[in-house]
């Protein structure tokens, strides 16, 4: 439950302070319109179809536009930027100790903030607000494991 | 046994698939031919035809091109086929495609050897999407040396592992990757830090008992072939690449370096937008993977840690793990060409995660998801590399100056200046177009010059090469003298050109047609008499 509202919370906070993708292909903007027509006239005669339904239709347009905010939601540099850095092995270890001990926390903390941000995309100001609860959670539990490693060392 | 003719079957349909795709129209696609392939290719003819590269220095242990340094292995390869086939482009690229195929068996062996998959298939699989892979096809097409180097590296990666499972020291393994610091600059410093890392991490007494005398000799072998580096080690020309390291403060080469690991890790710049400005390193509109493989590549990780007892999966990590350290040292910018190793490595790794999915679902559903998977990602790819690519990119492939220089050949009487105070390479384009005499060219240094190649001295671009001569324009003289002076299009304003009497000759567009090389013909009497004008104006009379 408390994961649960975290998330629900961090999620809010996501959907106010970011400006959404917009899917429409009917409201392109200026830049997205040329380099369509531009690519569209690239195509060979014979694949004007295929031009139209990779450039053109609402379908390709949806599915890149998606594609696009999915990927960018696995920044490294954005999410460990500068001294993060040092964090980033302990989430790593962290993540996959939970999803080896606890998956079903980790599809709570991470599956609907990934949907979310693959939905209405990243242009806000202050990053990738509703997975910092996973990427805490995710630290937290790669230090717990090192040190608990640390200690069992000690006590040998 | 019907199994093993129907796993080869489907290899070699991979092969001819993939060699269809690395070799068709290589001429054309890329369209032009980048300097550091002329620069490859010069020297190769140089080689062939002299023994001495573009600057006289006789057999050098690294080529100076433009003051990179780079390793020699991959022109020595090539000189004796641009002997026999001549100096072009497709000479440079069908070798990369050539000796990428050859990759595709290292990819299935080493998934074979590496036994981190429960089924029989993977090693296809992985066979299969390295040939396809959009980074791969695009280093596959381009007379570059990084490929030959990333490709010995992974042969003697696999030769390693092979020696290491059977707990024996593969001497071909060592000399392999040995040899692969004399293919590209990445591998010079990868090497040693991997063979360190995997000497720690498969350490073992009985191991080093048992292969005492093949270290010895491993030893003797690695030593003797690394002279040459060794040697270089002394001079400037082995630190030309590493820019990150030395000349800032150590707070901000930690960061770069930080910033830079990141970066090359990141899921983000390999399946999505790449953070490299230089566009000629990229395909547009496709990442060096697949979108869709951030998935399998996720498992694959996860599943790769639930391994990390598998002495393959940790020889796996190692790989991976090591692959962009040299690449992150190398600059301040970031540039996927200097970690081509990170994709033996990720193919191991994403295939990990497809096997997961095949083994849950049902096989026949799994293989048809992921046949559809491919023919949906090869279209992209035709799509951006061979629709996109030779039309948006062309500029930045040196695009024109092919013709630029059939035009200079047509009117050997005039005298062209080429600007290149925008790109100070160009000089080595006119070099390959005109197959230039190297003998010729060589006269342009002198022995003291030769003396000190390796001391990095200071890097000139400006050459006259037949009637072409490579230099800044300078505009208080070159007007007054007849001549044509070609440069792209912000050498001037239309303005410019009529106030000083500058007739457009010369405009190559490219396949959208915007003009990249444009040449004007001086009129020296007119600027002169217009000259003179002005000055009767303002009163001053000779």
């Amino acid at each position: 439950m408390l994961f649960t509202g975290v998330v629900l919370a961090a999620m809010a906070v996501q959907i106010r302070s970011t400006t959404p993708t917009n899917f429409d292909r009917k409201k392109l903007t200026e830049m997205e319109r040329i380099e369509q027509t531009r690519r569209m006239n690239e195509y060979p005669p014979f694949a004007y179809r295929l031009a139209n339904i990779l450039e053109a239709r609402q379908e390709a347009v949806t599915y890149f536009k998606l594609e696009k905010n999915f990927i960018g939601v696995f920044d490294l540099a954005l999410l460990f930027g500068g001294v993060k850095i040092l964090l980033l092995p302990f989430f790593v270890v962290g993540i996959f100790w939970l999803i080896e001990t606890a998956p079903l926390i980790v599809v709570i903390m991470g599956l609907p903030p990934v949907i979310l941000l693959t939905i209405i995309g990243q242009r806000n100001l202050y990053g990738p607000v509703c997975l910092y609860p996973l990427i805490f959670l995710g630290i937290t539990g790669g230090v717990c494991l090192g040190l608990n490693k640390l200690t069992k060392r000690g006590e040998k | 046994m019907k199994n093993k003719i129907l796993q080869w079957g489907i290899l070699i349909l991979i092969l001819l698939g993939a060699g269809g795709i690395y070799f068709y129209n290589i001429k054309n696609i890329p369209n032009g031919i980048y300097v550091d392939e002329t620069a490859i290719g010069y020297n190769a003819y140089s080689i062939g035809k002299t023994l001495k590269d573009e600057y006289g220095k006789f057999l050098p242990v690294a080529f100076r091109f433009f003051g990179a340094y780079t390793p020699p292995l991959d022109v020595y390869l090539i000189a004796p086929l641009v002997a026999i086939f001549g100096l072009r482009a497709e000479v440079l690229r069908v070798t990369s495609g050539v000796i990428t195929l050859a990759g595709i068996l290292v990819v299935y062996w080493l998934a074979r050897g590496i036994k981190i998959y429960r089924s029989k298939v993977s090693p296809i699989i992985a066979a299969g999407i390295f040939a396809f892979l959009p980074w791969v096809v695009f280093n596959a097409r381009l007379g570059y040396e990084t490929t030959l180097g990333y490709m010995l590296f992974a042969a003697g990666v696999l030769l390693v592992w092979l020696g290491l499972d059977k707990k024996q020291i593969s001497l071909l393994g060592l000399l392999l990757l040995s040899l692969s610091t004399y293919a590209a600059h990445t591998e010079r410093y990868l090497v040693p830090l991997f063979l360190l890392i995997v000497a720690i991490g498969f350490y073992e007494k009985r191991l080093v008992q048992k292969n005492k005398k093949t270290l010895m000799l491993a030893g003797a072998m690695l030593f003797i072939t690394q002279l040459p580096n060794l040697y270089l080690l002394t001079t400037e020309a082995f630190w030309v690449k590493n820019t990150a390291i030395g000349d800032v403060g150590v707070m901000r080469m930690v960061n770069d370096l930080a910033a830079q690991f990141l970066t090359y890790n990141s899921p983000r710049e390999l399946f999505g937008i790449s953070s490299d400005i230089n566009l000629q390193h990229t395909i547009p509109a496709l990442a060096q993977f697949y979108p869709w493989m951030i998935l399998p590549f996720l498992i694959g990780l996860f599943l790769l840690y639930k391994q990390r007892d598998n002495k393959g999966a940790r020889y796996l990590w190692i790989m991976y793990l090591t692959a962009t350290i040299p690449g992150s040292l190398s600059g301040h910018f970031i540039s996927i060409q200097r970690v081509l190793t990170l994709i033996v490595p990720m193919i191991l790794i994403i295939t990990l995660g497809i096997e997961w999915w095949i083994l849950r679902v049902n096989k026949i559903i799994s293989y048809e998801v992921l046949a559809g998977l491919m023919i949906f990602s090869l279209t992209l790819l035709w799509r951006s590399y061979f629709i996109y690519l030779p039309q948006e990119r062309a500029e930045w492939w040196n695009y024109g100056y092919e013709q630029l220089a059939q035009e200079t050949v047509k009117n050997p009487n005039l005298h062209y200046v080429v600007d290149n105070s925008r790109a100070s390479a160009i000089y080595s384009l006119f070099l390959f177009h005109f197959q230039y005499p190297p003998d010729q060219f060589q006269k342009n240094f002198n022995d003291e010059f030769i003396k000190n190649y390796y001391t990095n001295p200071a890097y000139n671009g400006n050459y006259k090469i037949g009637n072409v001569e490579v230099r800044p324009i300078v505009w208080d003289r070159d007007i007054f003298v007849e001549q044509i002076l070609v440069g792209d299009e912000m050498l001037m304003s239309p303005e410019q050109a009529k106030e000083h009497f500058l007739e457009k000759v010369i405009d190559i567009k490219d396949p959208l047609g915007k003009s990249l090389l444009l040449g004007y013909k001086t009129n020296p009497e007119k600027k002169i008499e217009d000259n003179k004008r002005k000055l009767r104006l303002k009163g001053i009379s000779r």
